[in-house]
């Protein structure tokens, strides 16, 4: 039965060659939409977990209170990890990992290159998590001091085929010469830990070692197998006080906790940017996304299949008349729908496997459908293919059998005003899902468009950060400025220890001599031509100047913040006040504020402008910034290439632009971006694709009605008009369901930013437009047609 | 083998009630050839369907071969149905996906019958009706007498004892209705009751009996040489 049931739906399919491809189509477009974003989240939320102990791995998580503010960090000091284990019989082993700060450079040989991905960890890294090893052993790989693990790919590109084990690479952390002994197979992409280089723990030196203060270190804790989680959490506290009792007065509190494996890599993100709509949030969206535009598709299905009941209703009637029975038809019905929806399928695998590079590069992910090594990526495929047959094909299923042979065979088979309500539904569902996400596209976009364009309170164009690695380099840093000023392609230069789209997190502590009010502050270390070179003016009093000697060690400028949350009225009353200064060699100094500078946005705009305070200081130049003169840029770039070779020969020149590191710190909003847009661009596509085929045949079913109103005397404007009045009046309720969805929805968006616009009503006005447009387009088309069809033509046709 | 007594169907639609039939009874015996004539809209075509079990009246009795059936379920009028009873209309109603061999197989298909059975009897039947070379073609590839004999032969490939024929001839060229008349005259001989529904009164010639309706009402009941008159 069933192949009966299968050969009479293929011929179906290819009688209405226009249906199955628009069905199919737009079943596969919304299915490989669906199937891409869901590879993605399930990735995501896979993060970690393909350790064999996932479940028993906890990373030590610490909270910092001061002056009631909580800062969560997930970075321990080194002592804590060990001395834990020691006193607490729950945990069976604990791993201490160095995340690298910066790129490090690695040299074999004559290849160089500076490497971000420079780790240290301690040898029991290995026992509790599962990084296979390709070669070496495991267990005493990192056993030996300047021993190093590589990853499979550096293998490659430092040592090509050969076999590295046992061959010395040099990376410059003190200049040392690491040989290698073991080399680790590939890490998954879902995996927050992804080393390219690992060095034993150890090496860091016994003064970090056993510095209870120094919170750097992510600390891994493997629990036993029968341990209770509740017994260590409660244990915490008193390891805390055990520990801490003798910290100095202005030590601030910690506490301690313990954070699953899987929830890292959602946190992570979370600390790093996105804000109170954290990375879940964007998980749940996209999830939505896919589950929308896989409706879409659906509803395009149903309704075509709704529409073309008339057709289908003939052949109902006879199957009754000879015998069939409902279930019989539901059966025939949903066999075709499922043919439809697995070739779908086909076609939507066909459709990723030629769209995942293009999507991988956007999502900065690498996704593969991999069918063979992961058995569950195809039952997902298959089932989704299912769950699109059986869903789409049950109401027109339904629908069809219901038919009664007695009125099919008189000829009333019109599917009546039910049916006609509940495509009018689809469609309205369909025309505000296009509506919303268009009207979202273009609100994260003018918001994006805000940000590139908004005063950040310096000059980010033409700007080149050098990045200087060495302490050399960093001592010279003025030698380098001093030669690049001779040349008239370079207008300024500036050393500094912080660029001002980053302070290079320099957090330090600073207190209002006369009120004793306790702020955290974001320092920078520069020389006298910070705010000339970057663009940034003052509010009150100077910068440093040559001219005033104690400027070097007595002086500091802070920001308008600063001088607002210290509780200053104006910049002009902070000018000679004092500050006690609690970092480095000025701990408990105090310096006095010689000017004040204009607010710029030194963090990215979800964050508030904070007290951020500068100083002259030779040392901690991280970064030289220099600034060519217009339409130099590619000259000065030549000077300072052959600047570089005589300032440091052995070291490669790093450089960024300005203008591209804040254009990072919006990573994971311009990929939202442009995820959304080719989104919200397929569902207007697909929604199209249905009203085409819907307006196709509602004008097939009106063509005697057309004929008709011609003879009457009806014109072709007015003819169109008519058939294009009703969808035009469903276009409007999308349009009133969209506009505060969309509108609520980005509000609670924006939010997550200090400084944004307002939502533009326009903006709805605009996404509404586009949408009524493409409707008209494709229902322009199909009506005109109809409207100037020979009236004689379509009366013999009924 | 029919009985209706004081059958009656209206229709509702939007608060308009129409009456198709109002009191009818009438009687067809076993081995009867009977055509029901009348003008458009007397009620014959909505006569037709509650005699083929397609439809149920909305008052009065009807017994079919021994059973009152007016109250059975549309479950139940389709097993009767399929068991008992062939139909020809006058647009042949073939599916137009099928192949003439799937068409006249389909009653057997929702019977039940095992494919080899069915096999042996679809080529009987199309042998019968002399369209056999036309098996494997579509209905659109048919002339309009190959589609009603193919409309025939699926009507009767389950064996019915009763043969319902909606204006069979009405689509056809003289010729071809001839043939078709012929046919149903030789399954009617061969122990087939027969209602055909008709204008034709050539075609009416063929049968036993006319019933005559109007407005929903026998008006007549004329034996065949009645007719000839």
């Amino acid at each position: 039965m069933l192949t009966s049931f299968l050969k009479v739906a293929l011929r179906n399919l290819r009688r209405q060659k226009g249906y199955t491809i628009i069905n199919v189509a737009g079943l596969a477009v919304g299915m490989a939409c669906a199937a891409l974003i869901l590879l993605y989240v399930r990735q995501e939320v896979s993060y970690d977990r393909f350790h064999r102990n996932a479940d028993r791995i906890y990373r030590l998580a610490l909270t910092i209170r001061r002056s009631g503010e909580e800062t969560p960090i997930a970075r321990s000091a080194a002592p804590m990890g060990p001395a834990l284990a020691a006193e607490s019989p729950e945990i069976e082993n604990t791993a201490r990992v160095a995340e690298p700060w910066t790129s490090i450079l690695v040299r074999q040989g004559d290849k160089l290159f500076y490497e971000p991905g420079v780790y240290y960890a301690d040898p029991s890294l290995f026992e509790i998590f599962d990084f296979p090893f390709q070669e070496g052993n495991p267990a005493t790989a990192l056993g030996s001091p300047q021993s190093v693990l590589v990853s499979a790919e550096m293998a490659k590109k430092y040592f090509g085929d050969e076999d590295p084990l046992g061959k010395t690479l040099r990376i410059e952390r003190g200049a040392a010469d690491y040989q290698v002994t073991g080399v680790l197979k590939h890490i998954p992409s879902n995996s927050h830990l992804r080393p390219d280089f690992i060095l034993p723990f150890a090496d860091l030196g016994p003064q970090r070692l056993t510095n209870w203060f120094f919170f750097s270190y992510p600390t891994y804790v493997l629990l036993k197998k029968d341990a209770s989680l509740g017994a260590l959490q409660a244990r915490l506290p008193g390891f805390v006080e055990k520990h801490y009792a003798d910290a100095p007065s202005d030590f601030p509190s910690i506490s301690m906790g313990l954070e699953p494996l899987a929830d890292i890599h959602f946190h992570a993100d979370a600390r790093e940017s996105v804000g109170k709509l954290g990375p879940v949030a964007y998980m749940y969206l996209l999830s939505a996304l896919a589950c929308g535009i896989l409706l879409v598709a659906c509803f395009n299905f149903m309704n075509l299949a709704t529409a073309r009941s008339q057709m289908r209703a003939m052949e109902v009637g006879i199957r009754k008349v000879m015998g069939g029975l409902r279930h019989h038809l539901i059966f025939q019905f949903l066999a075709e729908s499922l043919l439809l929806s697995l070739a779908a399928a086909c076609v939507a695998i066909a459709l990723i496997e030629f769209a995942l590079p293009a999507f991988n590069e956007l999502a900065q992910k690498d996704l593969s459908l991999r069918f063979g090594e992961d058995w569950t990526v195809a039952a997902g495929f298959f089932a989704l293919a299912l769950l699109v047959g059986v869903g789409a094909g049950s109401y027109p299923a339904f629908v069809l059998s219901r038919f009664q042979p007695a009125d099919v065979l008189k000829g009333g088979t019109k599917s009546g005003p039910r049916g006609l309500r509940l495509r009018q539904v689809l469609v309205v569902g369909q025309f505000t899902l296009s509506i919303v996400l268009l009207s979202c596209t273009s609100i994260v976009s003018a918001q994006m468009e805000f940000i590139r364009n908004k005063r950040l309170g310096f000059d980010k164009e033409q700007l080149l950060v050098v990045h200087l690695k060495t302490d050399d380099d960093r001592e010279n840093c003025n030698t380098l400025k001093t030669e690049l000023l001779r040349h008239s392609e370079i207008r300024s230069v500036t050393c500094a220890s912080g660029t001002p789209a980053d302070p290079a997190s320099r957090i330090a502590v600073a207190r209002r001599a006369d009120t004793q009010n306790e702020q955290d502050i974001y320092t920078y270390h520069t020389d006298y031509d910070f705010p000339g070179a970057l663009g940034m003016t003052l509010a009150a009093g100077r910068f440093f100047s040559p001219e005033f000697p104690s400027d070097s060690t007595r002086s500091i400028v802070v920001n308008e913040a600063a001088v607002r949350r210290f509780g200053w009225l104006s910049p002009q009353s902070a000018i000679g006040a004092s500050l006690e200064w609690f970092m480095g060699p000025d701990d408990g100094r105090q310096l006095t504020i010689v000017g004040v500078i204009k607010d710029f946005h030194f963090r990215p705009l979800y964050e508030e402008i904070a007290p951020a305070i500068f100083q002259m200081s030779p040392e901690g130049k991280d970064f030289l910034m220099m600034r060519a003169n217009p339409d130099r840029m590619d000259q000065a770039l030549d000077v300072l290439r052959s600047e570089w070779k005589g300032f440091d020969p052995n070291h490669p020149l790093d450089f960024t632009f300005l203008d591209q590191q804040v254009e990072a710190q919006y990573g994971a909003e311009t990929r939202l971006l442009k995820v959304f847009g080719v989104f919200s661009g397929l569902t207007i596509l697909l929604s199209c694709l249905g009203l085409l085929g819907l307006i196709s045949f509602t004008t097939e079913q009106r063509t005697k009605e057309i004929g008709i109103r011609k003879v009457l005397g009806a014109s072709v404007p007015d003819i169109v008009l008519m058939l294009t009045r009703d969808f035009a009046w469903l276009v409007a309720l999308s349009f009133c369901a969209a506009v505060p969805i969309a509108y609520f929805a980005m509000n609670a968006w924006l939010e997550n930013f200090a400084y944004h616009q307002p939502v533009d009503p326009g903006v709805f006005l605009f996404a509404g437009g586009v949408v009524v447009c493409t409707a008209w387009l494709t229902v322009g088309v199909q009506t005109v047609k109809a409207a100037l069809a020979n009236p004689v033509e379509s009366l013999r046709y009924e | 083998m029919i009985k209706t007594k004081n059958l009656k169907r209206t229709y509702v639609t939007d608060e308009v009630e129409t009456t198709a039939l109002n009191n009818v009874n009438i009687e067809i015996n076993e081995g009867e050839f009977i055509a029901i004539m009348g003008p458009s809209g007397c009620g014959k075509s909505t006569l037709l369907n509650i005699l083929g079990l397609l439809d149920n009246p909305s008052g009065g009795e009807y017994v079919f071969a021994g059973q009152e059936v007016s109250k059975h379920s549309e479950r139940q009028r389709a097993s009767l149905r399929k068991a008992n009873i062939g139909f020809v209309f006058q647009s042949f109603n073939l599916i137009d996906e099928l192949t003439v061999y799937e068409n006249v197989e389909l009653p057997l298909f929702y019977l039940g019958v095992s494919s080899s059975d069915r096999e042996k009897r679809v080529t009987a039947v199309l042998e019968q009706m002399q369209v056999m070379h036309r098996k494997g073609h579509f209905p659109q590839q048919l002339s309009g007498g190959q589609q009603q004999r193919v409309a025939v032969a699926r009507a009767i490939i389950a064996g019915p004892k009763l043969i319902l024929a909606d204006e069979p001839t009405g689509n056809l060229d003289s010729a071809h209705g001839t043939e078709v008349m012929k046919i149903l005259s030789d399954l009617n001989e061969a122990g087939t009751t027969i209602v055909m529904v008709t204008h034709s009164a050539h075609d009416a010639e063929y049968s036993h009996r006319i019933i005559n309706l109007f407005d929903g009402h026998v008006v007549t009941e004329n034996i065949k040489e009645q007719a000839r008159l």
